[in-house]
């Protein structure tokens, strides 16, 4: 079994676990709200969207990423776009989308439930046109990114694959070139750490290079929105640039946080992750505090960060403690479920 | 303009109107603006002209009666609110009917309130302000707080209403302009900070900045636009909006006709950077660079006297400074 798939898992779920407690909040107000940076699983305060949940339990960050690779395993390693929505619609049946679901997919979800009633002009609303349907306030958002590590971890060291696949996986939710090129970007990185000799360079230069195929291969179909939105191909320049001048140091947070941002849109997330990655690189558990503490949707940005940096360096740069957190407070088993990756991600290994 | 290209990218306003849109146009079937006439206004300007008209009705006095008042007095114009006023302007004009809000489900968000309804109504309150900078900006807070009340959405008003302050002076130059709107983004972060209105997001004045970067970098100026949709961002979040109108105006060298232009084929929330960038760059350079027939036909669409509200405004910028106000 690769331990980089393990790594990979126990970083995005610890990530997420640990962000419950953040999520939705500015920094100023999590130093505020808890005398200090959130650096363990804590219960998540009053007035959270996870308030009432114990520590280390998961938001929809890691939920879907989870019901998705289950799927895959009971389809016998098949990855398309049926069964990404079969993931999702098994994910809408639990307790976490009433809580959780983010603006697009709580939209993907509801119309998958209506599909027996509803046509295609009544999911897509007013004046027929997607753009009104409540997500408008970031119309490429960062669900598509939350789940793309999976397909990165499906094609171990396949860039094609990687970026194939994450198109499949992103158009069950995220039909749109922006979103799937913000997807292809983390699907590309996390396939790129299984590389041999692969560093946090060649991982963000794999995250480039897969938001520029993501979105070549999102605007050659015909079945995809074109929305506006900025560019996660630029972004992530930005995102090196700001990084490079302030790496090792605290700033890279703050100034990742006030350019780049943290918020719902997937060209926010998945540039401020990978510019935690190289500004931490001689601390990687940093960059997931980073993430933790950012504010805003932490829960996403330390879902790919914590992929990332799991999948980088292997499941033993993380304290024992963060994985039998998770396991024990959601009920997973990690270990296994990387092994059953494995078997079908040996296949595509170069 | 921009009424007729919001919620599209540049590529597909290109697209679907054979190039860019330079004139005032119909919006077609499937935007917010459908069923407007050319030169008809969204939320932007149609709200922008009701709390003008209510401070300048209040001889200048930014209050929070007169306020509530002009958005009230403007949220019965079906006509402008009904169709277009977003979710954040709403609830809060809700609140001062002392109408009945249901709770929202679930966690209120306050990063989602880091909208730009704050800036794009705010350019007149630097006009009624005009060279006194710091003043526009406690007024822009006194007007952003009744509905957007958190530290970015009153950093982008102030940032807006600084610039449109100092462009109005006889000797700014765009220099200027930048710089009291980094300023003002600052100063009105503070005092928002200040107070704990928390909210998490990207830093206006840091995005200005980087937006000016774009601007004076290289690169031809369609590039220097692209750089601004793709790195910037043209969206409904205050530290998109704001920065992106201050970047046109800086790539347009001031140029208002082209600011308003250049804002309305940039892509999705095109009213409201065209809203801001026109304010602020038609500050710097005067109505003559519009062509001949926008006014006329805005005024007849809209039913709003621009030409008597810009009277009125110098009038008390006269009565106020005892003399003669800005040219």
């Amino acid at each position: 079994m690769n331990d980089k798939i393990l790594g990979a898992l126990i970083g995005a779920a610890a990530g997420d676990a640990m962000a419950s407690a953040t999520d939705g909040r500015s920094h100023g107000e999590i130093l505020e709200v808890y005398g200090e940076e959130v650096r363990d699983f804590k219960r998540p305060a009053e007035g959270s969207q996870s308030s009432g949940r114990e520590a280390g339990r998961f938001t929809d960050a890691f939920s879907i990423p989870l019901f998705l690779v289950n799927e895959i395993l009971d389809e016998g390693g098949r990855i398309d776009t049926e069964v990404a929505r079969a993931a999702l619609k098994k994910w809408g049946q639990t307790e976490y989308f009433p809580r959780f679901a983010g603006m697009t997919t709580k939209k993907v979800v509801n119309a998958l439930n209506a599909a027996e009633t509803n046509d295609l002009w009544a999911f897509s609303g007013h004046l027929g046109s997607k753009l009104f349907k409540g997500h408008y306030y970031a119309l490429s958002s960062n669900g598509s990114a939350c789940k793309a590590f999976v397909p990165g971890l499906f094609n171990p060291g396949d860039f094609d694959g990687a970026v194939h696949d994450c198109v499949e996986i992103t158009m069950s939710s995220h039909d749109d070139p922006l979103s799937i090129s913000g997807a292809c970007a983390v699907s590309a990185a996390v396939a790129a750490c299984f590389e041999k000799d692969a560093t946090v360079f060649s991982v963000v230069c794999a995250a480039v290079d897969g938001s520029v195929e993501g979105e070549k291969a999102g605007r050659a179909r015909d079945d995809v929105w074109d929305y506006p939105g900025p560019s996660t191909t630029r972004r992530l320049g930005l995102a090196q640039q700001i990084a490079l001048k302030n790496a090792g140091s605290d700033n890279a947070a703050s100034e990742l946080r006030d350019i780049i941002g943290c918020g719902p849109e997937v060209a926010e997330t998945v540039p401020l992750s990978m510019g935690l990655l190289i500004a931490r690189k001689k601390q990687p558990l940093e960059a997931i505090y980073d993430a933790v503490n950012i504010g805003d949707e932490t829960c996403a940005a330390a879902v790919v960060t914590g992929a990332l940096t799991g999948a980088l360096y292997g499941s033993k740069v993380f304290p024992e403690k963060w994985k039998e957190t998770v396991e024990r407070q959601n009920d997973v088993e990690l270990t296994s479920l990387a092994e059953s990756i494995s078997m079908y991600a040996a296949g595509s290994e170069r | 303009m921009g009424a007729a290209t919001e919620g599209r990218s540049a590529e597909e306003i290109r697209r679907h109107f054979n190039g860019k849109v330079t004139d005032l146009i119909a919006p077609p079937m499937d935007t917010f603006g459908a069923g407007n006439k050319a030169g008809g206004y969204t939320d932007d300007f149609s709200s922008a002209y009701f709390v003008a008209d209510e401070i300048v009705k209040n001889g200048g006095v930014v209050d929070e009666e007169a306020l509530k008042r002009a958005l009230v007095n403007w949220s019965e114009h079906a006509v402008f609110f009904d169709r277009f006023a977003g979710p954040t302007t709403r609830l809060a004009i809700k609140k001062f009917k002392g109408e009945k809000v249901e709770a929202s489900p679930g966690t209120i968000n306050s990063a989602r309130k880091a909208t730009n309804g704050s800036a794009m109504r705010i350019a007149p309150v630097g006009l009624i302000d005009a060279g006194d900078v710091d003043q526009a900006i406690e007024d822009a807070i006194k007007v952003s707080e009744l509905t957007h009340n958190n530290t970015l959405a009153l950093s982008g008003a102030a940032a807006v209403a600084a610039a449109v302050a100092m462009a109005v002076t006889e000797d700014a130059d765009l220099y200027d302009v930048i710089e009291a709107g980094v300023y003002g983004a600052e100063k009105g972060e503070a005092i928002g900070l200040s107070r704990k209105s928390f909210v998490a997001g990207p830093s206006v004045a840091k995005r200005i900045r980087l937006a000016s970067d774009i601007a004076f970098g290289g690169g031809s100026r369609e590039e220097r636009l692209a750089e601004i949709s793709d790195i910037i961002g043209t969206g409904l979040h205050i530290s998109e909006a704001v920065p992106a109108a201050f970047g046109i105006v800086a790539i347009c060298r001031g140029n208002a006709y082209d600011a308003v232009v250049e804002s309305a084929n940039i892509g999705y929330d095109t009213d409201t950077i065209g809203t801001m960038a026109g304010g602020i760059a038609g500050a710097l350079c005067g109505a003559e660079v519009f062509p001949q027939h926008f006014l006329p036909v805005m005024e007849e669409a809209n039913g709003l006297g621009i030409t008597d509200l810009a009277g009125r405004i110098f009038n008390l910028k006269v009565r106020k400074t005892g003399g003669r106000g800005n040219e």
